[in-house]
């Protein structure tokens, strides 16, 4: 029951986002858009343009949203996800540093942002570890701030450089938005997530015992060193698929697997798909408001999850960091 | 089941050893009782014991291979441990805290049966938890949560069960209840390690001790044969005084400076 709900939500907020934009469609004329049966106009914006966006937005919701859920059952805190852990900034370096050295093509932009989110969380993961060997939930986010900020720095210092023509672009990109969508990103993004995900879906066992703690995880049957060898190369890769393809993206990831922890609780099995269906979303809405409050002036979407997640990061602070 | 010779184990830069050259054999139907003080190298036993760190010299072996070969989760089909704190991130229901315990033996994308659930029901049972099945963890007592990490330990149906301080947290009723349960399941052929610092009940439920002192084992064997007021007297720092009680030794610190209790 709650799976249907979910799941019709889901294609409510696809629809509402393919009908909605410059040119309103009517219900009827998506799905007719959809089979190619509406006139050539209506045709052309719900197939080349709307799907694919809105289509892309699930999928990078989807996606983030998962990563959220891992990272928190990996390091133990409420607060991780890929943004405030500082691997969305270390991919965006990645990216940046890629198109400015010119070795940017649409697939291998995701490789060089992997290479920079793995970098990012390696950072972050050893100022964390401090003296004993124990993750301190603080000194992390601590850690995720910094390296997110230094990657910013080092990034709006390259796009100084970099020709003025691509100036703009590239800053959007930073912010986060989904103009760029096409039937070719979303392939790029699927290819690069659809096997991370599915493996996520496969250690959703290890990752309830990994919640309780490495050594009680290690005596309930998980080899948490290779688990976690494994969750961040994978979080990594999502959270690097995801800029590649819509830029830095904040929040979604720590609001959503919060929503459906105090809906449905903590077992990862209905955890991840929950997670990815409401980030999914979320998403997808917050790219629909992104570019209608203010239209013909699109705001970046990145902006819109911030104006949700800021109050929720807010509210799980006062409740969880005591 | 278990077999240490000469183990031995030093955290990487330290000098001296944690453990240092401990000979030890557990076998099914036994309880053994590791005594001593804290920070005397009785965790890092454990640890070296169920192949969490490899010995540094000397070797262990569980089922007569060497512990940290197993896979863990071929190790936590056989061996199960309750530690000393544990603290789950996200609250669960109590009843699904000890299904966890069925975690080791279910089989990659197979659902849990009513075998399982029967398994956690009996194990939630013996531990005196029924009543608590649907709260949320972080709302337990401390002895509740240590009952409760007991249950989902019987949930794994162990032939080992270690219990690294089981009753640090407990009232008296509860003690003596989880000492009474661990005995229960020796005499059922189940083996137990437990490490405690309460002579008194090691002395009553184990059928051997070994006392470590500073990573070495200061004496190993049946605890009315090896247990004795000097020993433990040196190993705690503090004087103590024998008494035989229904055949078993049983001691008491003494008093300052002779002053009256």
């Amino acid at each position: 029951m709650k799976w249907l709900l979910l799941i019709l939500v889901a294609i409510g907020a696809i629809v509402i986002g393919v009908s909605t934009g410059p040119a309103e469609i009517p219900l009827l004329n998506v799905i007719r858009g959809v089979f190619g049966r509406a006139d050539d106009l209506t045709n052309s914006i719900v197939r080349d343009l709307r799907m694919p966006r809105s289509l892309l937005a699930f999928l990078v919701g989807g996606s983030l949203a998962v990563t959220g859920a891992v990272l928190q059952a990996l390091v133990r805190n409420p607060l991780a996800e890929p943004y405030l852990l500082g691997l969305s900034g270390g991919a965006g370096l990645g990216a940046v540093a890629a198109i400015a050295l010119n070795v940017g093509g649409v697939w291998s932009v995701p490789v060089a942002a992997t290479v920079g989110s793995l970098t990012a969380i390696a950072l972050v993961y050893r100022m964390a570890i401090v003296a004993g060997g124990v993750l301190d939930t603080r000194v992390l986010l601590f850690g995720g701030v910094v390296v997110s900020a230094f990657s910013t720095a080092i990034m709006a210092a390259i796009l100084v450089l970099a020709p003025a023509a691509e100036l703009r672009n590239a800053m959007l990109w930073m912010l986060g938005g989904f103009n760029r969508a096409s039937w070719l990103t979303v392939a790029v993004f699927g290819s690069y997530s659809i096997l991370p995900l599915f493996i996520l879906y496969r250690v959703r066992r290890s990752l309830d015992l990994v919640s309780l703690g490495e050594e009680p995880a290690q005596y309930l049957g998980v080899d948490v060193e290779r688990l976690k060898r494994i969750l961040y190369l994978l979080a990594s890769v999502l959270t690097a698929a995801a800029v590649a393809v819509a830029g830095i993206i904040g929040f979604v990831g720590l609001v959503v697997p919060h929503g459906i922890r105090m809906v449905w609780g903590h077992k990862h099995g209905a955890l991840l798909p929950g997670a990815f269906l409401l980030g999914g979303t979320l998403l997808v809405t917050a790219d629909t408001l992104a570019r209608t409050v203010v239209a013909p002036i699109e705001l970046p979407v990145g902006s819109v999850t911030a104006l949700i997640g800021v109050p929720v990061f807010v509210m799980l602070v006062r409740r969880w960091v005591k | 089941m278990i077999k240490a010779s000469k183990a031995t184990y030093s955290y990487p830069g330290v000098k001296i050893a944690a453990v240092e050259s401990i000979d030890l054999e557990l076998q099914s139907g036994e309880m053994l009782a590791v005594l001593g003080p804290n920070g005397g190298g009785k965790t890092t036993l454990l640890r070296m014991l169920l192949g969490i760190v490899d010995p540094s010299s000397g070797s262990v072996e569980f089922e007569g291979k060497a512990a940290s070969d197993w896979s863990r989760a071929a190790l936590a089909r056989k061996a199960a441990v309750v530690t000393q704190s544990e603290e789950p991130t996200f609250p669960l229901r109590v009843a699904d805290a000890v299904l966890l315990g069925r975690y080791p033996h279910l089989r990659d994308g197979v659902r849990m049966g009513d075998a399982d659930r029967g398994i956690v029901a009996e194990a939630m049972e013996r531990t005196d938890i029924v009543h608590l099945a649907d709260r949320w963890t972080q709302t337990l007592s401390g002895g509740e949560w240590q009952r409760v990490r007991l249950a989902r330990a019987l949930a794994q149906q162990p032939r080992l069960l270690v219990l690294d301080e089981p009753t640090a947290n407990l009232d008296l009723r509860h003690e003596m209840e989880v000492f009474e349960l661990a005995a229960a399941l020796v005499a059922e052929g189940m083996a137990a390690l437990a490490v405690t610092h309460n002579v008194n009940l090691a002395a009553r439920f184990a059928q051997r001790v070994l006392v470590i002192n500073q990573g070495k084992a200061a004496v190993v064997g049946p605890p009315g044969e090896v247990l004795t007021a000097d020993l433990l007297g040196e190993v705690f720092g503090w004087p103590v005084e024998r008494f035989e009680w229904k055949g078993v030794p049983q001691f008491i610190p003494t008093r300052k400076n002779g002053a009256p209790g």
